[in-house]
């Protein structure tokens, strides 16, 4: 049975952990309940590339833990899934896994959709480094782009198809050349 | 969004689409289909405003070419199936002489500048970008309201130049010397 949602309202963290499984996945921004699309094809390549050259990478230096599309808890009215995240090892310890992860992941990646807004993607990129996310990679399918954001930079780096990725001090010494995304 | 007028394949020539009567509504011709445009808000059109005035300033005295606030380009001179509005098209003053601008502007321009507004898709900003320079527009300034920043797209780059506040825009080879920092845009 379908089970209505009264997108409207105001939700919180406890609302969002209660919803009962209609199939569906959502996020929770800005104290509104957002369903998730289906990824389209492009979308789901290049997030299951980094996912592999990430996990390959993690199993030789463990460092942490590559989640794929779990809800982070930002805050009281922030659950956002992004499409890949990191966490390192240390914030690893304790966690609850029947819940969403409690706090920002340390890496966080979002893949661009067609549809997406690019306002909706900026607010994103800015409460994950609100949050304390310390590294944020937004990836355009379209244009073979990647921007790349610190908190407290005044912009992000845009990296090309010459460039490289590189997972600084959270997955120290991963590098992945942007091209190998959109091969 | 693509809307179309009456049935959804339905083309047009471009002298159908300049004769298009005034519904209220702007369009653009996208592979001799027509594509519905949004309403500027109010903040697009003080950009837009802004952008005019700040060129108008520099162009005076130094007559390198002229603007076009909402005319329409023809992308594709050759099959004519293609007419974009940028919010602002610039074309230098060699690319005038002679040019016809009693209906459409006959040739791209040689910048183009867009004024994103906050519910434009990430995928019809990137087909207007990849149609200007696939014509072989020089320049684009892309100027995103929410976020007040600029993507800058020079032909030849698939780089993006990525401004903000702090930055200037730069008329580059186009309109040597113009500089407008880009706070300015938003003040």
């Amino acid at each position: 049975m379908t089970t209505a949602l009264e997108l409207e309202k105001t939700y919180t963290i406890a609302d969002f952990e209660a919803l009962p499984d209609n199939g569906k996945e959502y996020e929770l921004i800005r104290g509104e309940l957002l369903e998730m699309p289906g990824p389209s094809t492009g979308h789901g390549i290049v997030i299951s590339i980094l996912d592999t050259e990430l996990r390959l990478y993690n199993r030789k230096v463990d460092v942490g833990q590559v989640l794929p599309g779990i809800a982070f808890v930002l805050d009281p009215e922030n659950a956002p899934r992004p499409d890949l995240a990191f966490v390192v090892k240390e914030r690893l310890i304790g966690i609850n896994y029947y819940d969403a992860f409690p706090g920002p992941p340390d890496l966080a990646v979002e893949v661009v959709s067609r549809t997406d807004v690019t306002f909706n993607v900026d607010d994103k990129v800015e409460d994950y480094l609100k949050a304390g996310v310390r590294l944020v990679w937004v990836i355009n399918p379209r244009n073979k782009l990647v921007f790349v954001y610190h908190p407290n930079a005044d912009k992000p780096q845009v990296l090309g198809l010459k460039d490289e990725l590189d997972g600084e001090n959270i997955i120290p010494g991963f590098k992945l050349p942007v091209k190998t995304l959109f091969e | 969004m693509t809307v179309a007028l009456e049935s959804k394949k339905k083309t047009y020539t471009l002298e159908q689409f300049m004769a298009l009567p005034d519904n209220g509504k702007k369009y653009e011709l996208v592979d001799g289909e027509l594509v519905e445009m949004q309403g500027p808000s109010g903040d697009h059109a003080r950009v837009v405003r802004k952008l005019i005035k700040f060129l108008e300033r520099y162009l005076d005295p130094n007559p390198l070419g002229e603007t076009f606030p909402g005319a329409a380009f023809v992308l594709d001179p050759a099959t004519r199936k293609n007419a974009r509005l940028p919010d602002v098209g610039f074309v230098s003053a060699e690319r005038l002489v002679g040019l016809d601008l009693s209906s459409a502007i006959p040739v791209p321009p040689d910048l183009a500048i867009e004024v994103i507004s906050s519910s434009e898709r990430v995928d019809k900003i990137q087909d207007k970008i990849e149609a200007y320079q696939r014509a072989g527009v020089r320049l684009i300034w892309s100027i995103y309201l929410p976020g007040r920043y600029v993507h800058i797209h020079r032909l030849g780059d698939p780089n993006i130049r990525l401004l903000n506040l702090i930055d200037e825009l730069d008329g580059e080879d186009l309109i040597p010397g113009f500089r407008l920092p880009v706070r300015t845009l938003f003040e």
